[in-house]
């Protein structure tokens, strides 16, 4: 309760953001076998919660190094754990051969995309991901809205132009009809985060998101986290931080950080909020991994937005 | 679902889920016909009743404020007797305020149906001081809800002002309160929400209020907040 | 009802539990724990949600028959992502 009590990141937030990132970033280095993909099994049998697992690994880690705020400790775990995903997806000829056997698929390119942003590239990979990106079938793929605009940013970080009529998009999702607020649920929750998180390509370009959309996140934001909050949701609440992180105005809820901070365990873990992890943390990894890496990204983006935005420009919690 | 208020255990809390029916009913009907007087004897229990109409406070004037009837004797008698019976605390300092802003408005709202409650006994006797609203929204929120019965029709032009400052925070403490499925604190921050409804009516408190009379059908005390609040909407300004 | 019964109203005595009901329920707040999303009845929903996307990679409990191959994979991130 009381997210709403100071609104600005005074040098206390912001340390307590970059503990919280720099935690969840070691916990991500000294768990990161728990990332390794099965490799006993065909390249199509690879589970697709390893592959989400190992993209989002080097998403937080290329973020981490993306934004240049870290400590040089923390900075070089991340850059291991960018190289070992890497490596994991065979330096991209993984990531080749899943596009090539299933070219309409897009969670190769997704993937790839994040690794393109950091400077690895796989120049058959491009040459590909150009060849179906132009297609008319990459136009009408049968996806939930938001993660169409996950392939629109993931075109964009490959550097393949965008056919797509980016605004008819976004009214589909949830976040571009301005719903009235209390019909927010989880899965709805994660649309939102997620239409935001592609618009403004993890907060680097956060022009991407349409005015209204910035106006109707300063409305309704400091309420959903509030919420979350109340209900020690930290998932999805630490997702919420990385959005007020994206808008022009950044929200930045520094009582929330205090919040996470006392929720977040010694080894650096951060327990997603909705089930009780075990002693055990190669046993709590399976469901508790997605809120570290949560973690490890959205006090990388908040400590970085904190220290570029000054603070008359940052928006108020209340 | 706990989507409702539940009654505290005892009578008092079924009384007033009787009254605030009653009272919804009287709103919703045309026509004269709701007595405070013929409800209480109908209810047989009456301290019970005398209880609910203590709880209720200026609600129960509703009927008469918002359709613009004559409150009779009877009626005026029984809520003064109830406040007789029901004295406002005198050793619970932390209480005293909600107690002063509660009775303020009672005062005010028989005043306004022309009965001098000024030297009622059992009315906590000082005048409200005036705090200052809480600066944050949830605080603003937390303290409307227990409040509610100073809401509108009640509401005295210094909070109106006030209020008008401060829209954005009631209204977010209306989509936090139906977030959380409180549906009787969501009715009676709906309720405040409509202070000058006649000229300024928040976009968003329309789906709201038809959301509640849905989802909170089964509480009377809901129902009755919702029900004010679409009849000081629908009010001319005075 | 009429005036002549009123006094019968003015010499109720409660009882020591209807005078605490009062006070009680006159100063009433909001609910005092959330029951939205992510509270423990909003979380059985999540975990629904979750375990419907698990049942994507049936993986867990029955052998994949997937003569084309990848089919699984796909739908799974399809889902997933």
């Amino acid at each position: 309760m009381g997210t709403g009590t100071r609104d600005t990141m005074d040098a206390v937030a912001i340390r307590l953001a970059q503990q919280v990132g720099d935690r969840a970033v070691a916990w991500l280095g000294s768990m990161r076998t728990g990332f390794t993909l099965a490799r006993d099994v065909p390249d199509e049998r690879i589970g697709g919660d390893g592959l989400k697992s190992l993209a989002e690994l080097a998403l937080a880690a290329g973020l981490v190094r993306r934004e240049a705020v870290a400590g040089p400790r923390c900075a070089q775990t991340a850059q291991g754990l960018l190289d070992f995903a890497w490596r994991e997806f065979d330096e991209g000829d993984l990531l080749y051969r899943l596009q090539a056997h299933t070219p309409a698929a897009t969670h190769p390119i997704e993937i790839y995309s994040l690794f393109a942003a950091a400077g690895y590239r796989h120049e058959r990979l491009d040459r590909l991901a150009g060849h179906l990106l132009g297609l008319r079938a990459s136009r009408v793929i049968e996806h939930v809205p938001n993660r169409r605009l996950a392939v629109v940013a993931a075109a964009t970080r490959i550097g393949v132009p965008v056919h797509d009529d980016v605004d008819a998009l976004i009214a589909q999702t949830w976040l571009g009809g301005t719903p009235e607020p209390w019909m927010l649920d989880a899965n709805n929750a994660y649309g939102v985060t997620h239409t935001v998180f592609h618009l403004t390509d993890w907060g680097s370009r956060p022009e991407g998101l349409p005015d209204r959309l910035q106006d109707y996140l300063h409305l309704w934001l400091p309420v959903w986290t509030e919420v979350f909050c109340e209900t020690r949701f930290w998932d999805l609440l630490l997702e919420f931080l990385i959005v007020g992180t994206c808008l022009q105005r950044p929200l930045f809820f520094p009582s929330v950080w205090e919040r996470v901070a006392e929720a977040q365990h010694a080894d650096g873990m951060v327990p997603n909020g909705l089930t009780v992890p075990p002693a055990d943390s190669r046993a709590a990894w399976l469901n508790h991994h997605h809120p570290t890496v949560v973690a490890a990204v959205a006090g990388t983006l908040a400590v970085s937005r904190a220290l570029t935005v000054p603070a008359a420009s940052a928006g108020g919690a209340g | 679902m706990p989507i409702t208020s539940a009654p505290t255990p005892g009578t008092v809390g079924p009384a007033v889920h009787l009254l605030a029916g009653a009272l919804t009913r009287a709103l919703l009907e045309e026509g004269d016909g709701f007595r405070l007087g013929r409800f209480l004897a109908d209810s047989g229990d009456r301290s019970a009743g005398l209880a609910a109409v203590r709880v209720l406070g200026a609600d129960v004037l509703t009927p008469f404020v918002l359709k613009g009837l004559p409150l009779p004797g009877e009626d005026a008698a029984l809520i003064e007797a109830a406040v007789r019976v029901y004295p406002a605390p005198q050793d619970q300092p932390r209480e005293t305020a909600l107690w002063r802003v509660r009775e303020a408005a009672l005062v005010r709202a028989l005043a306004a149906l022309g009965v001098d409650a000024s030297g009622w006994e059992g009315l906590t006797p000082v005048r409200p001081a005036r705090q200052p609203p809480a600066p944050e929204w949830v605080p603003l929120a937390v303290d409307l809800v227990r409040l509610a019965c100073a809401a509108p029709p009640f509401t005295d032009a210094t909070v109106r002002e006030e209020l008008a400052r401060r829209r954005l925070d009631l209204t977010r403490g209306l989509v936090r309160a139906l977030l959380r499925r409180d549906a009787l604190s969501a009715a009676r921050l709906a309720r405040w929400l409509t202070f000058d409804a006649v000229t300024a009516r928040p976009p968003l408190l329309a789906p709201a209020l038809e959301h509640l009379e849905i989802v909170g059908a089964d509480d009377a005390r809901v129902l009755l907040e919702t029900t004010i609040a679409r009849r000081t909407m629908t009010r001319p300004p005075a | 009802m009429s005036v002549r019964d009123v006094p019968a109203f003015a010499h109720v005595v409660p009882t020591a539990q209807e005078r605490i009901e009062v006070q009680a329920l006159l100063t009433e707040g909001e609910a005092p724990s959330s029951h939205g999303p992510g509270s423990e009845r909003g979380a059985a929903l999540v975990l629904l949600l979750l375990a419907t996307l698990l049942s994507a990679d049936p993986d867990r409990d029955e052998p994949v028959e997937d003569a084309f191959g990848g089919v699984v994979q796909n739908l799974a991130c399809a889902a997933l992502f």
